[in-house]
């Protein structure tokens, strides 16, 4: 232990003793950090979880109150590790509180606290921290030490980015020099670490120690396609001790996943960015995998940093993740408190895709900040609605593109309106080029994990830039054998291909109206029946069957297709007594109209031709609500003196946004048609997180 | 942020005053300033208020010290002010950074405000500025008067400085923007609004314009404030066209002989007879500029020059 300060030493080492009894000793690191944070430094944890990164904030706090400092504010992104240290801080004599969205009614309060120097130490989220209550008191609050968990989110180059991260960033490069900053990490490579140093200031002192996670048993399976990886779950979770985590890249591979899991008798429940209502289905997964009451959570990365269960027993990967460090972190969760956890990569050709699809499409482009912020800067400042009106651009890439302009500082917001700022507009494009080959870099590195011959704890820790990383001795590679049989039974398999033959996606009715053209936002009076859908378009199966036969010449679905969608709608078509079918009608293509034929006549359905298609643009050049809604309007009519049955099954080809099917819904309704049942040959709908 | 003008932030800001929170006005920071200067120590200092030999230097009571105490106890959440003001554009610059507007300092020396909020380009205050100032209740006419001559004085190469108000400042500043020239506005309230008027938004994106606040972002109008940006004005122009003063009463006619009397720059008054305030301007030093005159400041200054001297060796 080096000891530059004997005084610091004598009574860091007094409370160490009065809490942990007179043979406690601090781990490797531990009082250099403390003692760096002492002598107003900056200071720079990279310790893997379980080192006492806490510890090192708790004693300092402690001499620095005792000194009559101010208090010291940590931010840190999750709630349930937040009640965990609150009990820690707790135990070692500090007056301590939480400042997040748990206790929304104690806030006042606990802010008058923090105002009146009453208070030793808070823990707080990012978004609360940033949250207006909070801003218009911060700057009463005298803070003696600031710290930052999950450090790494503020990195430039870290993956995990946040809007409210990036802030903190700035925060950081204006506090005073002399304010004592610590920021820890337990996920951080070489350039992160340089750039989190450089963040912090000149000076930094920089405490590292080795990553290797010893509990961890790692196996990596080579999965061309989702039966293979369906069969080996449905066969081999069952085996699996506890509870775990599955990663999947995408919402809509969860919510299948956790489908299937549960439909062969397997507890899951899926967790992925949800928004409003949706979001307690989260917080229900969440404790239900808390209390071990299911076998797994089938998760996105929105199952994020810092989250804390000591018992995870086991974490399979159903998808390659982007890069190591995710993956580090991700495999992480599992085996903190328990002696072994099994770790379970599945790869394949099309994980690639999708990755490559998640870097491509990382930035905004050009157009899109740009029409944004002329959009703002010459109506004085809008309303998101407002931005959706004016530029015809999605609402995620919307939001994506704002979030960047934010973080540059191009664009802000005060209540509901976004400004433009003062700050002259650059795209940073040689940046986001830097960025984007990095991360190219980084999922070949990827690639070069699941092919190593080596072993895997040490190829992830090397790639983390581990000063001394040693093999495992207890991963398939070390072991020279799997941990679990790479294949599934016969019957396993059968049964995932059949669930996988009858997927099908449901079309959801839209329930409100965007603002557009002079109209409100509103709820929406005649609503379509939920629909259903055959495929997601271009998927291998009847996806790509469909693509096939809109690019056939002629175009034409197949037979197979008709014969498919059939037996699909059939018991909906007895049990809902429908009559008739229409079809969205098309000017361009006939492609429609003959298939709803065919499919009216397979189905003992009576056609119709109810709409009529009017000259505008194609509605696939329309990228968000306002304008998709506007453009559907403006398409379509309801064929004159026509008379319509009481339940109808609107047909297209393709859904995307779901607003043709809504305006020909409204369409049909108003003129007595009473339910509207939607059906699509395929979704062409954006991969979402 | 340096450390030195983090402390001059902590102590002088008034974001987050209240009862407990009472920032040093500026003649308070000036003498505390003075005082340590006296005793060659550097506002740093400051942090070590805890140590006697500190306090016995300063040679401050209690509640002074815990006054000043306070102030830098809130200096780290501070930096979430700024923040907020960053993400819109709006920075500060202290008394102790070298962009800090350079002619107010030289003029002013200890009375020059403890810093300013800004947005926009601050390499503007190197330009050579024509300053306008005029009074709230103005015709038409006047404001012809003013479109014409901020159009001259731009074509010789000055950009214009003004307070910003409605009337002949803003008049002055949208003919200068116009021109494809330039604007630099000592404002007297309301720093954040008047960046989201789009006018303004785009003149500060194309670096065409300078606003500055001594006064937070966010403070409304205020008399006071407003007669103490008029000096600010004069002192960054190399002259200052009064295009219309009430007699005796008003800002601009405050300001003007303000400037006369400290000859901070020279005052350009327009020379109308039904204008009473202009007339008593120029009887009091200002030089006479009517809708004939070129916009030449520096001919003008230097014509008025060789007179004033011809004049003298005349009588001596």
């Amino acid at each position: 232990m080096e000891i530059q300060n004997r005084a610091i030493y004598r009574q860091a080492y007094r409370i160490l003793v009065s809490l942990y009894g007179p043979d406690a000793a601090f781990r490797p690191g531990q009082y250099e950090a403390i003692e760096a944070t002492m002598i107003h430094r900056r200071t720079l944890v990279v310790q893997r979880t379980g080192w006492g990164k806490s510890l090192v904030y708790f004693i300092a706090t402690k001499l620095m109150r005792e000194e009559s400092g101010g208090m010291t504010l940590v931010v840190s992104p999750l709630l349930a590790l937040m009640q965990n240290q609150l009990e820690a801080a707790q135990k070692m004599g500090l007056s301590c509180d939480v400042l997040n969205s748990t206790v929304k009614d104690r806030r006042q309060d606990i802010l008058q606290s923090m105002v009146n120097n009453q208070l030793d130490l808070v823990l707080v989220t990012p978004e609360t921290l940033f949250s207006q209550d909070v801003q218009m008191q911060i700057c009463k609050i005298p803070i003696g030490l600031f710290v930052i968990d999950e450090a790494h989110c503020i990195s430039d180059w870290g993956h995990d980015f946040r809007l409210q991260y990036a802030r903190l960033r700035e925060i950081v490069r204006l506090l005073p020099l002399h304010v004592p900053v610590l920021a820890t990490t337990a996920t951080a490579n070489d350039r992160v670490i340089n750039d989190l140093a450089e963040q912090l200031g000149k000076d930094v002192f920089v405490s590292r120690g080795s990553l290797a996670r010893e509990s961890l048993w790692i196996q990596v399976l080579n999965m061309p396609n989702k039966i293979e990886r369906y069969a080996w779950m449905l066969e081999h979770i069952p085996h699996m001790p506890g509870s775990g985590i599955i990663y999947c890249l995408t919402q809509r591979d969860c919510d299948y996943l956790s489908d299937f899991l549960n439909k062969h008798g397997i507890s899951a429940r899926s967790y992925y960015s949800r928004d409003g209502l949706e979001e307690e289905k989260n917080r229900e997964a969440e404790e239900l995998f808390r209390r071990n009451q299911i076998k797994a959570l089938v998760a996105t990365i929105k199952l994020g940093m810092g989250y804390d269960k000591g018992d995870i027993a086991f974490v399979i990967h159903y998808q390659m993740p982007a890069n190591i460090v995710s993956y580090y972190q991700q495999i992480g969760r599992a085996g903190r408190n328990i002696e072994r956890a099994y770790v379970v990569l599945m790869h394949g050709q099309e994980d690639e895709e999708i990755i490559d699809y998640f870097i491509r499409t990382a930035f905004p482009t050009e157009k899109e900040t740009g029409d944004i912020l002329s959009a703002v800067t010459e109506a004085g400042g809008l309303t998101l609605a407002g931005i959706e009106q004016k530029v015809n651009i999605s609402r995620s890439r919307m939001d994506k593109a704002i979030t960047f302009l934010q973080n540059d500082g191009f664009l802000y917001k005060e209540d509901r309106l976004y400004y433009a700022s003062p700050k002259p507009y650059v795209y940073n494009r040689a940046h986001y080029d830097a960025v984007t080959a990095i991360r190219r870099q980084e999922m070949e590195q990827m690639k070069a994990l699941v092919r190593t011959k080596g072993c895997y704890s040490q190829f992830i820790i090397h790639a983390l830039d581990d000063p001394a990383p040693f093999p495992c001795g207890h991963c398939a590679n070390c072991l020279g054998r799997p941990i679990f049989p790479e294949t599934a039974s016969f019957s396993a398999r059968q049964a995932a291909a059949a669930y996988v033959d009858k997927m099908v996606l449901t079309i959801e009715p839209r329930k409100r109206w965007p603002a557009f053209a002079g109209h409100k936002a509103g709820k929406i009076q005649y609503q379509n029946m939920p629909g259903v859908c055959l495929s997601k378009y271009g998927d291998p199966g009847y996806g790509e069957l469909v693509r096939q036969g809109k690019y056939a010449k002629p175009a034409r679905f197949s037979d197979e297709l008709v014969g498919k969608s059939a037996s699909l709608l059939l018991p909906l078509i007895q049990e809902k007594r429908i009559t008739h079918a229409v079809a969205v009608p098309s000017l361009r293509s006939g492609i429609v109209m003959d298939f709803v034929k065919r499919l009216a006549a397979r189905c003992g359905l009576t056609y119709l031709e109810a709409l009529e298609k009017k000259p505008a643009e194609p509605q696939k050049t329309m990228e968000n609500s306002a304008h998709q809604c506007q453009n559907a309007f403006e398409s379509f009519s309801i064929r004159e003196g026509i008379s319509l049955p009481e339940r109808i099954i609107l047909v297209d080809d393709i859904v995307d946004s779901r607003w043709t099917m809504t305006v020909c819904g409204i369409l049909l309704m108003e003129h007595g048609c009473q339910e509207v049942y939607p059906f699509a040959l395929a979704d062409s709908s954006r991969t979402e997180v | 942020m340096n450390d030195n003008s983090a402390i001059i932030f902590a102590l002088c800001s008034h974001i987050g005053e209240d009862e407990q929170i009472k920032p040093l006005e500026p003649r308070e920071w000036s003498d505390l300033a003075k005082k340590m200067m006296e005793r060659q120590m550097e506002p740093k200092a400051l942090y070590q208020l805890s140590d006697p030999e500190t306090r016995d230097a300063l040679d401050m009571d209690d509640a002074a010290l815990e006054r000043i105490g306070r102030l830098l106890n809130r200096e780290a959440s501070l930096a979430f002010a700024l923040n907020h003001l960053q993400d819109a554009g709006v920075y500060v610059v202290t008394r102790t950074d070298a962009q800090y507007p350079r002619r107010l300092k030289a003029a002013l020396g200890n009375t020059c405000p403890p810093l300013f909020y800004y947005a926009g380009d601050l390499s503007l205050l190197d330009r050579p500025a024509v300053g306008y100032a005029g009074s709230r209740l103005i015709t038409e006419e006047d404001l012809t008067f003013t479109r014409d001559t901020v159009a001259k004085t731009v074509r010789h190469g000055f950009i214009v400085v003004s307070g910003g108000a409605k009337g002949v400042d803003s008049t002055a500043e949208t003919a200068a923007l116009e021109k494809g020239s330039a604007a630099v506005s000592f404002l007297s309230d309301s720093l954040l609004r008047k960046i989201k008027v789009p006018q303004n938004l785009k003149a500060l994106q194309k670096k065409n314009m300078l606003l500055l606040s001594a006064v937070n972002p966010d403070a409304g109008f205020h008399a006071g404030t407003a007669m103490m940006r008029n000096r600010y004005i004069y002192i960054q122009s190399q002259a200052t066209v009064v295009v219309k003063s009430d007699y005796n009463k008003g800002g601009t006619w405050s300001g003007a002989v303000e400037s006369l009397k400290h000859q901070w720059a020279p005052v350009l008054c327009r020379n109308q007879a039904d204008i009473p305030g202009n007339q008593a301007l120029i009887n009091q030093g200002a030089i006479p500029i009517d809708s004939q005159w070129d916009g030449d400041v520096n001919q003008l200054l230097a014509s008025r020059n060789s007179t004033q001297t011809e004049q003298l060796s005349m009588f001596s």
